[in-house]
């Protein structure tokens, strides 16, 4: 037993370190043109093979392209993939390439990954999300137990992270190694860290009561969570190993899911103060609570604050669940917007795309968003109930 | 003119000023910690417990007799079930059902939790009781996590009125993950907004 469990940690060591494919620069001229959320860019794509066709676009989608026949095309994508994955952007404005890279070792599918994030950064100026990685929770179909996974952000490469036999839940990056969730191993809930590169866990918070929903702040250092040892779930902090734990909020109705600001300052979250669901934020190092509206929304739950800081995505239930987003800040803070129908959205790196869950045919599937064309694609089906995706970041 | 237009803005104002204090949320008292939980930290050997609300271990002991300890019945027992066999056939029939989106016991279902207050009180003191929190699949998975947490909260305060040592009685959440009736419709939901009562036996 003991063996086996070597074996599988070390395999999953293993498999984690990152066999990133090697870019071999050709000749770059670069444009970095955009900024905020502009209308698609317009792009032909040709050459490729019908795999890596599908993988590129399917990746393009989400960091702001859309594709048109080769004239109508801003730039022109060409490229083969005999042997390696390589790929040439004709700026048909200035008639200069643009980008011209290719791409050896790992496997095809990460190849074209890298050219995909290589396309998004070099045109837009925003991180590519393509090599990025999620955490979700995967429950079989008719329930029981919940185990945690990472995968690509498509849904490709699955590996299995725990293997408890009871609901594990919540999982939250904090770093690129790291893993904050949700284990019911010791009979009830309580937040264990988990190192992907020793596989070595260690129970962060184990109050009595529930210990529930760990969020891990964008520098890795600290984990929001919700702790029920007070009486009701109430909002916590703690540095990531469970020391200097900190009570933000008091309720007596309870507070949920909370996620952070991108500078690390602020708290956003769920509370029932009102006697329903409703929007808050809180200073993370203490102070007031202070109401984020959802204009014309109601019931809010699941936040999830843009890497960028301009956007809170969260669930609404109304009859039904729905992806919306509110911006934070400016003229339109509090006026919410209804995305697509599904739960627990959470920001790629990007600040442009979504990932969410929702269900088809009964079960819950991963899907990914893209916000400003509202564009929705499925991930490759994990297994049973697919939910509660992270984003590495 | 002018003076008239200004003091309409007033009673404008006025008027909404009193609307918003009329319409805020009545303050309910925080929920106070005993003096052990705060900055305390868990092992990091996940075997561990926390707190011990008995003991308050910053008490100073002056003079002669007794300190008095105050126990607050909003703080949890930190005893370590897990090993422990459960019974979860006992309470079987007081489960109790909650409204939608509610955490409040409801009258329909104090009879169940008095029967259950009844029958743990008559055993020995070396059993324990745990009260599993669930919910129906409309609600989104944390927030029912923290509402089935809410729920086995508001029924563990019931046992304790009813007499229920709270050192005995513990909290468990399930949210939407463990659902008794598989359906999607009312008649599965109302089975599934529930509180379980599982008798926890001696080691």
């Amino acid at each position: 037993m003991k063996l086996l469990r070597l074996v599988a940690c070390t395999l999953l060591i293993l498999s984690l370190a990152r066999f990133a494919p090697a870019a071999e620069e050709l000749d770059i001229s670069h444009e970095i043109s955009v900024d905020g959320w502009p209308k698609p860019i317009p792009v032909s794509i040709a050459g490729f093979g019908p795999e890596v066709d599908a993988t590129l676009k399917f990746d393009l989608t989400f960091m702001g392209f859309t594709f048109v026949a080769a004239d109508k095309a801003r730039y022109q994508i060409s490229g083969s993939d005999q042997g390696r994955v390589e790929g040439r952007v004709l700026d048909m404005v200035t008639k200069k390439v643009t980008l011209a890279k290719a791409f050896t070792g790992s496997t095809t599918r990460s190849q074209t990954h890298a050219l995909a994030d290589d396309i998004a950064h070099t045109l837009t100026g925003r991180p590519g999300i393509a090599q990025s990685k999620i955490a979700c929770k995967v429950q079989p179909t008719g329930y029981g137990p919940g185990e945690i996974f990472i995968a690509d952000y498509d849904g490709h490469n699955v590996q299995p992270v725990t293997s408890d036999g009871v609901i594990c839940s919540s999982p939250t990056w904090a770093g690129p190694s790291m893993l904050l969730y949700n284990s019911y191993k010791f009979e009830k809930a309580d937040i264990f860290s988990h190192n992907l590169t020793t596989g070595a866990r260690k129970a962060i918070a184990r109050f009595p009561g529930s210990n529930m929903s760990p969020s891990a702040s964008p520098d890795g250092k600290r984990v929001a969570m919700i702790l029920s040892k007070g009486g009701s779930p109430n909002l916590y902090v703690a540095d990531v190993d469970g020391a200097n734990l900190k009570q933000l909020t008091t309720t007596r109705e309870g507070e949920s899911s909370p996620c952070w600001s991108p500078d690390g300052k602020m708290i956003c979250f769920v509370s029932r103060q009102s006697g329903k669901a409703a929007l808050y934020t809180v200073p993370a190092d203490g102070g007031e609570m202070r109401r984020l509206p959802t204009a014309g929304i109601s019931n809010p739950t699941e936040p999830d604050w843009s890497p960028d800081g301009k956007f809170v995505v969260f669930t609404a239930n109304m009859g039904g669940f729905s992806i919306c987003y509110v911006p934070v800040a400016g003229p339109n803070r509090g006026q919410a917007t209804v995305l697509a129908a599904g739960e627990d959205g959470v920001w790629a790196p990007n600040s442009r795309a979504v990932i969410f869950s929702r269900t088809k045919n009964n079960q819950h599937v991963l899907s990914l968003l893209d916000v400003p064309t509202k564009q929705v694609k499925d991930c490759a089906r994990i297994s049973g109930h697919a939910s509660q995706a992270s984003w590495a970041r | 003119m002018k003076t008239s237009k200004l003091s309409v803005y007033f009673v404008i104002a006025l008027a909404l000023a009193l609307t918003f204090t009329g319409c805020k949320p009545k303050e309910r008292p925080p929920t106070p910690l005993g003096d052990g939980t705060s900055g305390r930290t868990p092992g990091g050997n996940g075997g561990d417990t926390v707190i011990d609300p008995g003991v308050g271990p910053k008490v100073k002991t002056k003079g002669e007799g007794p300190n008095e300890v105050p126990l607050d019945p909003n703080q949890l027992s930190n005893k370590d079930l897990t090993g422990r066999t459960q019974n979860r056939e006992m309470f079987q029939n007081e489960t109790a059902y909650f409204e939608f989106d509610r955490a409040t016991v409801k009258a329909s279902e104090t009879s169940k939790a008095d029967a259950v207050a009844a029958k743990f009180k008559a055993l020995s003191p070396a059993h324990d009781l745990l009260v599993e929190g669930h919910c129906d699949e409309r609600g989104t998975e944390e927030y029912n996590r923290a509402l089935g947490e809410s729920r086995a909260l508001a029924l563990r305060l019931y046992l304790i009125n009813a007499g229920v040592p709270a050192s005995r009685v513990h909290t468990k959440s399930f949210g939407k993950d463990k659902p008794a009736a598989p359906g999607h419709d009312e008649a599965a939901w109302s089975k599934n907004r529930r509180g379980e009562f599982i008798l926890i036996l001696p080691k």
